[in-house]
């Protein structure tokens, strides 16, 4: 597996906090990495420190193989980065800035303009000829996008790039974001779980600067999540129940109002034997789901558990 | 030096962009032409009944017009200029700008030094309207006027001193998390190096604020410049070093 980011028991102190705990992360080339944990986590600090703007007190971290601590000019070219907030000079318009950045990054003169022409159009800024200081945030954050990919970087790194948007701007980003898969390394800190689970395929978790987890999100849901069905029949379910706590993949039954939810470790077998048990009990069926966990259901799990 | 053309393009564009090099020039025009302006019209403004005794002042020396200016450039014109160069560092710092510049591929060098040239240059500028200025004011209400290449010369000696004032200010903006207080750190040293020519001799020919002193000579024709040089060579030495601190520091700190 090739590797865009590595990180070996990388730490960081401020003073007497220790805000990054020997952090080992692994993020696969052309991945969408989500990396989650409450505030304070010390997802910024790792962040700025791939972005070549921290310098870690232990430990050390890659790009494409390049160490952040001793070829910090190789991993700044590999990497094209969006903060939290990101703030331009007001008074440049957003193709000047891109034109700016492009030319920070060594991009070409004869490929300047065409780069610039085509983010300003993924982002849809080209029309737009106002000076920046008249951006609403959204426009911000697209910008800042678009400067993050002007020099076409294998790596992205993003810094809740969605916290501060209303939900209409959350969505263009993230499918901005979307469309950018199957190109770059997706590096993004993010505490809205449900943007990890939209675009993600690989998350880890980070909790007092300590690694708790990381995961491809498949592999996550099997091993934190339990799968649910949920049934609704017509008639008393009391035989039902009974019959499906005889299986061997019935972990737990829940009787609720209406509806009885049944927990289970084999889930295909589960499906395949519950309409058997339904034609054998004689109970005509209403309703019958499958109930996939959420990653914030994952997320509280991992983090709730004992270290 | 990775980044400085364009970092240094942008610097000037936003001097221009956002009037800061039209109100340094327009500032210096006013020095310029202030010191000749009040001399001459002085007396106007003097009560009859007042004029006897304020009759030296009232009867200036061309000597002493220039004199004068060179005043109004070591005060305000010093002002000015930390004013100019408090937010360098520091206000990008604070305001965010910075981390996206270091982000990428550009050397920190780059980032000090483009600030530090563009600076520069906008005081040669500012120097030639405040010199110009002041030589046709001068040469037309004061006539013969003063002698250009002494005045130059001594516009020389000043220059050197306001580009330590402006490469202290910068480190001074890199050190501190605020332009306030990088302000406020470079006004107090300057103002205690100020004192440093009357501590002795040996002191007043090494000190960087004799130039000040030295400009007002030099361009009044009472001293030849070549008297300054020992100031001269430490102050350059102090920019070099003010400037490759800033680099220094800048590469060292958490954005």
């Amino acid at each position: 597996m090739e590797l865009a980011i590595q990180t070996r028991e990388l730490s960081k102190r401020y003073g007497r906090h220790l805000a990054l705990d020997r952090l080992s992360l692994e993020v696969p080339s052309g991945s969408v990495f989500a990396f989650l944990g409450p505030n304070g986590a010390g997802k910024t600090t790792t962040l700025k420190i791939l972005a070549g703007l921290r310098h870690p007190s232990a430990g050390d971290a890659f790009i494409q193989g390049c160490s952040v601590r001793r070829e910090s000019f190789q991993t700044r070219s590999l990497c094209g980065y969006l903060p939290e907030a990101p703030t331009f000079y007001g008074w440049m318009t957003g193709r000047e800035y891109l034109i700016y950045s492009a030319q920070l990054s060594s991009v070409e003169r004869e490929q300047r303009k065409e780069r610039v022409e085509f983010l300003l159009e993924l982002v849809g800024l080209r029309k737009v000829r106002e000076p920046i200081r008249a951006f609403s945030r959204g426009m911000r954050q697209r910008l800042g996008i678009a400067q993050a990919l002007v020099h076409d970087p294998p790596v992205l790194l993003l810094d809740e790039p969605t916290s501060a948007l209303d939900p209409l701007g959350r969505k263009e980003l993230l499918e901005t974001l979307a469309s950018l898969r199957g190109g770059p390394t997706i590096f993004f800190s993010t505490h809205i779980l449900g943007d990890a689970e939209r675009i993600a395929d690989r998350v880890a978790i980070l909790q007092g600067g300590r690694l708790l987890v990381q995961e491809r999100v498949e592999d996550l849901h099997q091993r934190y999540g339990r799968r649910t069905i949920r049934l609704e029949v017509e008639g008393e379910p009391a035989e039902l129940i009974a019959a499906l706590r005889r299986e061997p993949w019935t972990l737990e039954v829940q009787r609720e109002e209406g509806y009885f939810s049944l927990a289970t470790s084999d889930l295909p077998a589960a499906q395949r034997r519950i309409p058997l048990l339904l034609v054998e009990t004689k109970l005509p069926l209403r309703r019958m789901e499958v109930n996939e966990p959420t990653l914030e259901e994952i997320f509280m799990q991992v983090l709730e558990a004992p270290k | 030096m990775r980044g400085f053309a364009a970092l240094w393009g942008k610097e000037w564009r936003e001097t221009w962009r956002s009037g800061r090099l039209f109100i340094l020039v327009a500032l210096f025009l006013l020095l310029g032409i202030s010191s000749p302006l009040a001399f001459k019209f002085l007396p106007q403004l003097i009560p009859a009944e007042l004029a006897e005794a304020f009759s030296s002042l009232l009867q200036p020396t061309t000597s002493e017009v220039i004199a004068s200016l060179f005043k109004n450039l070591s005060q305000l014109g010093i002002l000015v200029l930390i004013l100019l160069a408090m937010g360098g560092v520091a206000e990008e710092r604070s305001r965010g700008q910075l981390e996206l510049i270091l982000a990428r591929p550009v050397s920190t060098a780059a980032v000090v030094w483009a600030k530090f040239v563009v600076w520069a240059l906008q005081l040669v500028l500012a120097l030639v309207v405040v010199l110009g200025s002041f030589t046709l004011y001068t040469h037309s209400l004061f006539p013969p006027g003063p002698s250009l290449l002494a005045l130059l010369q001594g516009g020389v000696l000043y220059y050197l001193f306001s580009l330590l004032v402006l490469a202290f200010t910068l480190l001074a903006s890199t050190l501190l998390p605020t332009s306030l207080l990088a302000a406020l750190l470079s006004g107090g040293v300057f103002l205690a190096l100020s004192f440093l020519p009357y501590l002795g001799p040996a002191y007043a020919r090494f000190a960087p604020s004799s130039l000040l002193e030295g400009a007002s000579h030099v361009a009044v024709g009472a001293s030849p410049w070549g008297v300054w040089w020992e100031s001269a060579a430490l102050t350059a030495a102090l920019i070099l070093l003010c400037n490759l601190l800033a680099v220094w520091a800048l590469r060292r700190q958490d954005i």
